[in-house]
């Protein structure tokens, strides 16, 4: 495995009027490598993610994906960088009103010219592919079907076609699971990694749930109020530490200091046993 | 980049077709659109549409526009007083006449509603009443109080409040049926009544709508009580078609102007109650004319606790929202002195109203015999020209319209232009093509154009700017631009409500080229007009029932697409 970084983020912060959404995040994710990203609501998970594919700039620091300089980056450059990185949303945001596989089409909306509208509107290539990756997510049956009536978990795996029929090189998801069951959950963060593993994809993906991140990703990174608190490598360490550790972080949030005047200590320290753990290999 | 499908197993899959089923609903569909087509065709020939007459008779305009100034606001017989006071019987005739479908409505929303209705039979007998205000045309409505109340303003009253349950009723209902089911189970888990259950689910969700719809209805029906002065429902549309008989054109652009003035200061008006009344984004309505930026926040956190206090506090907001009450108060006291209503006539004259709607019974289709037959004709594609050429028109500009589309500059300069354009009467609008481009259903066909791009570009503009903005960041998150984002992500949910209102634009312009015709627009008003002239009553019947049947057809086909559409 090659250790040139796909993703690379130096001092980025990112704010929002008063509110500090990314304070100094610096990391590194090389290629092929299945990130989870752990954190409280609001703690920045989104921001980040959404940072890395240029939804949005950030204030300050340097941001490098796939060799595009993001912070710094052309509208057009940003739009050629969008289609070699897919996301996934926790609404799945597909169009409701279109077929499952139109959906799945508009991924490839990047590969072709002018505004498509209806499924014959694509070359026909486009079209086997799509319905293709459908079939990859065992729901080439439902192709013809409205996604606005699938359940929720085919509505996830229509995304996760639609997210594979840009070709990514790099895949994000944005709390995949959490509108999902327990069990369709396993499906789809199954089905997710799966197909990120035959490809090769470099997958970053929000969780809440720390069962679910030791289970899939093979580093873990926390954030709180925006900034870096833990990155290990889910191997080098077991569940009870994680989640000792997540309850940490956890408890630290959410306990208001007396000392701060009920602000959380704004000088906790990464625990960073996964720049270590890499030295070593 | 190549496409290499080797890394998904595809063998199955080049079996299956990749385009999509043809189904049932797709064909009927396209049956439509095909029928839909050829009508548009038929249509532009019998009217024989084209631009080149519009040129060719601007001169004329100029001629006829030249003669009109300088507008003067009074005359040797009409002083500037009397002209206020007309405003005056206008605006009142608008105001009550809304207040009495508004109170008519409510009852008849509810009762139409599925969740809310007491049985189906009510909900069907209910929305019969509400299609049967909507198919008459308020000018009947008002001809037939007229002819039972003699002139005055209460005729327009009675008719602008009987018409507008058509569309209240019908929007109420619509309304009230959109509201969630979830809340409602959760208060009816709690153990509460029927009643109860409507009220504390159901009301709460209904209420805004039902103000911000009366209040849509509300600008409507200023525009429509000038034109029903013409048939001699009082106010400032008597006035105006005195002075236009008597070839005072400088004295009736005077009018025309103030209450283009008056129109646009009252959408305004209701624009800003709306938003104060509903905010921008917590209720979809549709109906909203310009759009006011109304920041939400949540109150209620910042004030101190009180154990003490178990009533809201007196917020802005809420000192503004208690106050609406008393202020619509106020405006309809204000509407009923000066409208002067004879209550004690109204109520001892059933007898004449009754009598004077049988006069139109039954109707006689054989008098008028071809003339009622080529009549239909004329209006019916005048109505489909103006719809189709005004749509398409209306469709570019509903872009350069939608928020979420246009840059923000662009999208206010359109707005306005657009609110300007709906202020000016559709009749006036008729009358300066008619000089144009001379008598006959081509001067129809225009000013049914203007009308329906001012209209239907803000409700398209409104159905764009609906779309959920989910999708649109996913699907600019897979790299595509800004063209193929608004199509792949903004037209489709908004296309079924884009077809629905350009449907609803077919029903509203049939209607209103029917009375064209007045102005000598073409169509089967001519005819609607010389029968009213001459008390040839069940000819008049004919044209109403005629009428009656095409729109209840045309409301049926609406019906359909949209259901098939959704």
């Amino acid at each position: 495995m090659t250790t040139t970084p796909v993703i690379s983020l130096r001092h980025v912060s990112k704010s929002f009027g008063a509110t500090q959404a990314l304070d100094n995040v610096s990391l590194e994710v090389s290629a092929g490598q299945m990130v989870a990203l752990l954190g409280l609501s609001g703690s920045g998970k989104s921001t980040l993610l959404r940072t890395i594919n240029g939804l949005h700039r950030p204030t300050s620091g340097e941001i490098r994906v796939l060799g595009t300089d993001v912070a710094a980056a052309r509208r057009s450059e940003l739009r050629m960088l969008r289609r070699q990185v897919g996301f996934v949303f926790q609404q799945f945001e597909l169009v409701g009103r279109l077929t499952a596989l139109e959906n799945v089409l508009s991924g490839a909306l990047g590969r072709v010219r002018g505004p498509r509208l209806g499924t014959m509107s694509y070359p026909l290539a486009l079209r086997k592919e799509a319905l293709a990756r459908l079939e990859r997510v065992g729901l080439a049956d439902r192709a013809f079907q409205r996604a606005g009536t699938l359940s929720g978990g085919q509505q996830q795996r229509v995304a996760i076609a639609r997210a594979m029929m840009q070709q990514p090189q790099i895949l994000l998801a944005d709390e995949p699971v959490a509108s999902l069951d327990p069990e369709t959950s396993d499906q789809v963060m199954d089905l997710m990694f799966s197909i990120c593993q035959e490809q090769n994809i470099t997958v970053v993906v929000c969780l809440h749930q720390v069962d679910l991140a030791m289970k899939w990703a093979e580093r873990i990174i926390g954030l709180r109020e925006g900034k870096l608190v833990l990155d290990v490598e889910s191997a080098a360490v077991d569940k009870t530490q994680v989640m000792d550790t997540y309850r940490r972080v956890l408890d630290e949030a959410s306990e208001p200091d007396p000392a701060t005047g009920g602000e959380a200590p704004r000088d906790a320290e990464p625990v960073s046993t996964y720049s270590s753990a890499r030295q070593a290999i | 980049m190549t496409t290499t499908l080797t890394e998904t197993p595809a063998g199955a899959v080049t079996q299956q077709r990749v385009r999509p089923p043809i189904t049932r609903l797709g064909v009927g569909l396209g049956i439509l659109a095909v029928g839909a087509l050829v009508l548009i065709v038929v249509s532009w020939r019998a009217t024989g549409f084209g631009v080149g007459v519009l040129f060719s008779g601007l001169g004329e305009m100029w001629t006829f526009l030249r003669s009109t100034l300088p507008p003067h606001f009074s005359s040797a017989d009409y002083s500037l007083g009397h002209m206020l006071g007309d405003v005056a019987s206008t605006v009142s005739m608008a105001v009550l006449g809304t207040a009495l479908a508004m109170v008519l409505s409510i009852p008849l929303g509810f009762l139409a509603a599925r969740n809310t209705t007491p049985h189906p039979v009510v909900r069907a007998v209910a929305r019969t009443i509400v299609t049967a205000c909507r198919a008459v045309p308020d000018i009947i409505f008002a001809l037939i109080f007229r002819d039972a109340l003699g002139i005055g303003v209460l005729p327009g009253i009675l008719a602008l409040g009987l018409h507008s349950i058509g569309m209240l009723g019908r929007l109420y209902g619509d309304g009230i049926e959109q509201a969630p089911p979830g809340p409602r189970q959760a208060v009816m888990a709690s153990g509460a009544g029927r009643l109860q259950t409507i009220c504390a689910s159901t009301v709460p969700f209904a209420s805004p709508q039902i103000l911000s719809n009366a209040l849509y209805r509300l600008d409507i029906n200023l525009r429509s009580s000038v034109v029903l002065g013409f048939v001699g429902a009082g106010g400032i549309g008597f006035t105006l078609q005195a002075a236009m008989n008597t070839l005072q054109f400088q004295l009736a652009i005077g009018i025309v102007l103030v209450m283009t003035v008056l129109i646009l200061i009252m959408e305004l008006l209701s624009a800003l109650l709306r938003s104060a009344l509903i905010g921008n984004d917590t209720v979809r309505t549709g109906r909203r004319w310009i759009s006011f930026r109304k920041q939400s926040r949540s109150r209620g956190n910042t004030m101190p606790f009180d154990p003490g206090r178990v009533r809201p506090h007196w917020t802005g907001a809420r000192v503004g929202k208690a106050s609406i009450p008393y202020l619509v108060l106020v405006v309809l006291g204000l509407a009923w002195w000066d409208a002067q209503v004879p209550v004690s006539e109204l109520l001892s004259s059933p007898g004449a109203i009754a009598h004077a709607v049988t006069q139109y019974f039954p109707p006689d289709f054989t008098t008028a015999g071809s003339l009622l037959r080529q009549g239909m004709w004329q209006s019916f594609v005048t109505a489909v020209m103006g719809t189709f050429v005004g749509g398409l028109i209306a469709l570019v500009i509903s872009f350069f319209a939608a928020r979420n589309i246009a840059n923000s500059w662009v999208y206010r300069v359109v707005r306005v232009l657009l609110v300007i354009g709906r202020s000016i009467p559709e009749l006036i609008v008729a009358i300066m093509f008619v000089v144009a481009v001379g008598p006959g259903v081509l001067a129809g066909v225009f000013a049914l154009i203007v009308g329906t791009i001012a209209f239907l570009a803000k409700l398209m503009s409104d159905n764009l700017e609906e779309a959920n903005p989910g999708p649109r960041g996913a699907i600019r998150s897979t790299g595509a631009g800004a063209g193929q984002e608004v199509v792949a992500a903004v037209v489709p949910p908004a296309l079924p409500g884009i077809v629905g209102n350009l449907l609803y634009m077919l029903d509203v312009n049939f209607r209103a080229s029917a009375l064209l015709g007045i102005v000598g627009a073409g169509g089967i008003g001519f005819l609607l007009a010389q029968t009213v002239q001459t008390f040839d009553y069940r000819t008049t019947g004919a044209i109403v029932t005629t009428t009656f049947v095409i729109v209840l057809l045309i409301e049926q086909l609406s019906n359909w697409a949209r259901r098939a559409l959704n």
